[in-house]
């Protein structure tokens, strides 16, 4: 019979902090576990490109950059709402905790995508419908962590924040199907990206495994900066000392 | 049902007889939408191809920027009065006076743009049928910038810096009217017809009118917590 | 090129199954910039976060042991590192 944990326990800050900290080791491990053999693959077992030759490697981790910017910016809507609805202190934390890190995978898909556009378009810059969306979540990131930080009470730049999270949920799909659909009337200037019909196997593990890694570096980094948050918010509480006295002991 | 139109028109008759008293404020928003769209042919040369193909693009870019500057006085002299205040409290619910609001706004900030459009276009030499949907773009359109604007100045008031920071909050948000609206422009000259593009814009007006008042009130009681 | 470096083939062209050098490697066909233009930023970005956090946490561990001697001077011992 299975034991039965209370992970309601864990939604206190207070709860949270130290198993936060026994985690992070575990997913930092399993990042460097995963980007090992992932850029082995890229660069060892993957086959150079029959069209692209080797500037194709650069997918491996322009793709995942580019998941995982999409993929944050939902959990972390999806923390906002949380901590909107249930009020919850932590969930509104571990929001503006992976805003920063969202928001730098939403840079780097940008800037490798700009490296791999260079020799294939030409240009280091298209108004490709993929690329102009990307740029636009950049801007919604950055409108996210601006109002954060603008807000001096944090309770109030907690909701405030996730309100506009929300916002940007509802419009993230129309904005990628009004840019696409601009990008197609507009087929002068764009060149869409051939990646080849088939992906050779290694290609695709290569790139899952890159993914992963990206997966489990954004959950190590997210909370190390939550554990930061917390102990910023709530420095005037008892637990606070106690925690730092053990911690200081080690 | 009657106590709430009552409460509407009531907001709405409010905010225009205000925005009257300060009507310097109204023309600031309308000469600045005038200035930038004038500026463009000095910057990029007075060739009459170039500003016809630029034309849509500008005059719903300056439309943008001038819907936004125009954000700040939707709710910031009631919330310093008070008055804001008053209105979370009374019996009517909040998601309708805020509609009310944004409607009175976007009379005295959005309507003069729309109304004026048609003659700048003509400085970028636009033929009738472009001028027509310029404006009839414009209509359909600056209504969504007021809607999706008034959450950005609920989210901002009173905060330090608001003025720059809303606009890194609403610009991106603005992206799809502002594609949908230079596209239906550009679709009517190139002959393509400029039913989707309206039809959409239309779409975008619905579905901000339904879902902007709820999120602004949901972001008004936040600020004024 | 270093012994026990993986082999890396050329699978495709007329290279087919020749050993590649390390100079080769680094040169990616030409594309060598763009290709550790993109691993190498996208590195430097991952291990500059990590960095800035370890940081944070440090200072702030610092501040909060500095606020807590003023109210109690028990902490004191723990300020350390």
């Amino acid at each position: 019979m299975a034991k039965k944990i209370n992970w309601f326990k864990y939604s206190s800050p207070q709860a949270f902090y130290p198993l936060a900290g026994k985690m992070i080791p575990w997913f930092a491990v399993a990042a460097l576990l995963f980007t090992l053999p992932g850029l082995y693959f890229s660069f060892f077992v993957a086959p150079a490109d029959y069209q692209q030759g080797e500037a194709y490697r650069i997918m491996f981790i322009h793709v995942p950059a580019a998941w995982m910017s999409m993929f944050i910016y939902m959990v972390m809507a999806g923390y906002a709402g949380m901590g909107l609805v249930l009020n919850s202190r932590l969930s509104s934390m571990m929001a503006s905790a992976l805003a920063p890190t969202g928001a730098m995978f939403t840079f780097l898909a940008l800037w490798t995508g700009s490296l791999w556009g260079k020799p294939m378009w030409g240009a280091w810059w298209v108004w490709d419908a993929r690329l102009t969306s990307e740029l636009i979540l950049l801007f919604l990131y950055i409108g996210f962590m601006s109002l954060y930080a603008a807000i001096d009470e944090p309770r109030r730049a907690a909701r405030a924040s996730a309100v506009l999270a929300l916002v940007g949920v509802v419009n993230i799909p129309i904005i990628y199907f009004s840019v696409k659909w601009w990008n197609t009337l507009h087929q002068g200037s764009s060149i869409t990206a051939s990646k080849g019909p088939t992906m050779e196997a290694s290609m695709f593990i290569a790139m899952i495994l890159m993914a992963m890694a990206f997966w489990m570096y954004t959950i190590a980094v997210a909370l190390m900066r939550v554990r930061c948050e917390i102990l910023e918010r709530e420095r005037h509480a008892e637990w606070v000392a106690e925690v730092l006295r053990p911690s200081r002991a080690r | 049902m009657t106590s709430l139109t009552a409460a509407f028109r009531c907001i709405v008759a409010r905010d225009i007889t205000l925005a009257l008293r300060r009507r310097a404020d109204v023309l600031t928003t309308l000469f600045f939408f005038v200035i930038v769209v004038s500026l463009f042919p000095l910057g990029v040369g007075p060739e009459m191809a170039t500003l016809r193909i630029i034309a849509p693009g500008v005059v719903w870019v300056a439309a943008l920027l001038a819907s936004m500057l125009a954000l700040e006085r939707m709710f910031y002299s009631d919330y310093r009065d008070g008055t804001l205040e008053q209105m979370l409290l009374t019996p009517q619910p909040l998601p309708v006076l805020v509609l009310g609001k944004v409607f009175a706004h976007w009379l005295v900030s959005g309507l003069p743009l729309v109304l004026i459009a048609p003659l700048l276009g003509v400085q970028y030499d636009l033929p009738p049928e472009g001028l027509l949907i310029l404006a009839l773009s414009l209509l359909v359109g600056t209504p969504v910038l007021s809607l999706i604007g008034a959450i950005g100045a609920a989210l901002t008031l009173g905060v330090r810096g608001g003025g720059v920071l809303v606009s890194l909050l609403v610009l991106p948000l603005y992206i799809p009217v502002l594609i949908f609206g230079a596209g239906a422009v550009d679709a009517s000259m190139s002959g393509l017809g400029a039913q989707a593009h309206l039809s959409l814009l239309g779409a975008f007006l619905l579905g901000a009118l339904i879902l902007a008042p709820w999120a602004a009130s949901a972001a008004l009681r936040i600020s004024m917590e | 090129m270093p012994s026990g470096w993986p082999k890396y083939y050329a699978l495709h062209g007329r290279d087919e199954g020749r050993e590649m050098n390390l100079s080769e490697f680094f040169a990616m066909g030409g594309y060598g910039f763009y290709v550790w233009g993109s691993y190498g930023v996208t590195a430097l970005c991952l291990i500059v976060e990590v960095v800035l956090l370890m940081r944070r946490k440090r200072t702030l561990l610092q501040r909060l042991g500095r606020m807590s001697r003023v109210t109690s001077t028990e902490v004191k011992n723990e300020i350390q590192t």
